[in-house]
């Protein structure tokens, strides 16, 4: 049986910073730091919309990302390959959302830099774990 | 040349990520364990795992671009490097002791953050490939309004 999201639950408490790549239309890939993966339901993720980067600009550009996130307590490494759907701006995730990075602000002492605009929906397409041990 | 702050930031153990993109523009990213640089030619060496690569080994034979963005854990300051792809290889024995001592360094730095050694051990990879490209550009990937900006490359 292949890894499901629920199995991740705790990758996705922001103890240790995630990567997300995306790419331009013009074929860019870009590398950069994200403070918040939140699991939606089995199949969907959302990210935290935080600054208008260019992770934003390419993601309106080109759907496809991938985020690599690590369990908290074995380091245990997964990728997840991702196609956005779409932002919410409001409602029960967002406001889930904007509480989890709060409190992942406080930890890290980004009160003044954290600010989630949206959260973005992502379909999750595959999950690969990256490391060997179990 | 890269900025002495920049090169600092390398040298201080920092673990990141690679990426690079397929012929569908769908992307790619996989962890780098220790970066060094040849800074006379604009050259930046990553060390990574070799069996986690097959894809974006491809995708760097490919179309050549490559992105490196290294993250100091504890604070999230983070640089990104954009560039072009030079080679993969086989890691020299310097590079070897290199990535050793990185590894020492990181693990330590997590042991000493409350993971179990075996665990911080088990973690860290043990790199057997350098990746070579020649830095286009670096960012500022730090979180907060700034985060993007381009940093200036010292003549």
């Amino acid at each position: 049986m292949g890894i499901t999201l629920e199995d991740l639950h705790p990758a996705f408490q922001g103890v240790v910073p995630s990567a997300i790549i995306t790419c331009s239309a013009e074929g860019e890939p870009n590398v950069t730091v994200l403070s918040q993966v939140y699991y939606v339901d089995h199949e969907h993720v959302a990210l935290s919309f935080q600054f208008f980067g260019k992770t934003i600009r390419n993601i309106e550009q080109n759907p496809y990302a991938a985020v690599l996130v690590h369990h908290p307590e074995t380091l245990a490494l997964y990728r997840l390959d991702l196609r956005f759907e779409h932002r919410e701006t409001e409602g029960d995730i967002f406001d889930e959302m904007e509480m989890q990075l709060e409190a992942i602000a406080s930890m890290t002492g980004m009160e003044d830099v954290f600010k989630l605009r949206g959260a973005d929906i992502y379909e999750v397409k595959s999950i690969t774990k990256l490391d060997d041990w179990a | 040349m890269i900025p002495q702050e920049i090169v600092d930031f390398i040298y201080s153990g920092q673990a990141g990520a690679v990426g690079s993109r397929d012929e569908n523009m769908v992307p790619m990213l996989a962890m780098c364990w220790g970066t060094s640089i040849r800074d006379t030619e604009g050259v930046v060496i990553t060390y990574v795992v070799q069996e986690q690569y097959e894809q974006i080994l491809k995708n760097f034979n490919n179309n050549g671009r490559v992105t490196v963005t290294l993250v100091e854990t504890t604070s999230y300051r983070s640089y990104q490097f954009k560039g072009q792809f030079l080679e993969a290889r086989a890691m020299t024995p310097d590079e070897v002791d290199f990535q050793r001592q990185f590894r020492e360094t990181v693990v330590a730095g997590f042991n000493s953050g409350g993971y179990p050694y075996e665990v911080a051990d088990r973690y860290v990879g043990r790199a057997d490939l350098a990746i070579e490209f020649k830095v286009e550009e670096i960012f500022d990937q730090t979180p907060g309004p700034g985060a993007g900006k381009a940093v200036e490359l010292a003549k």
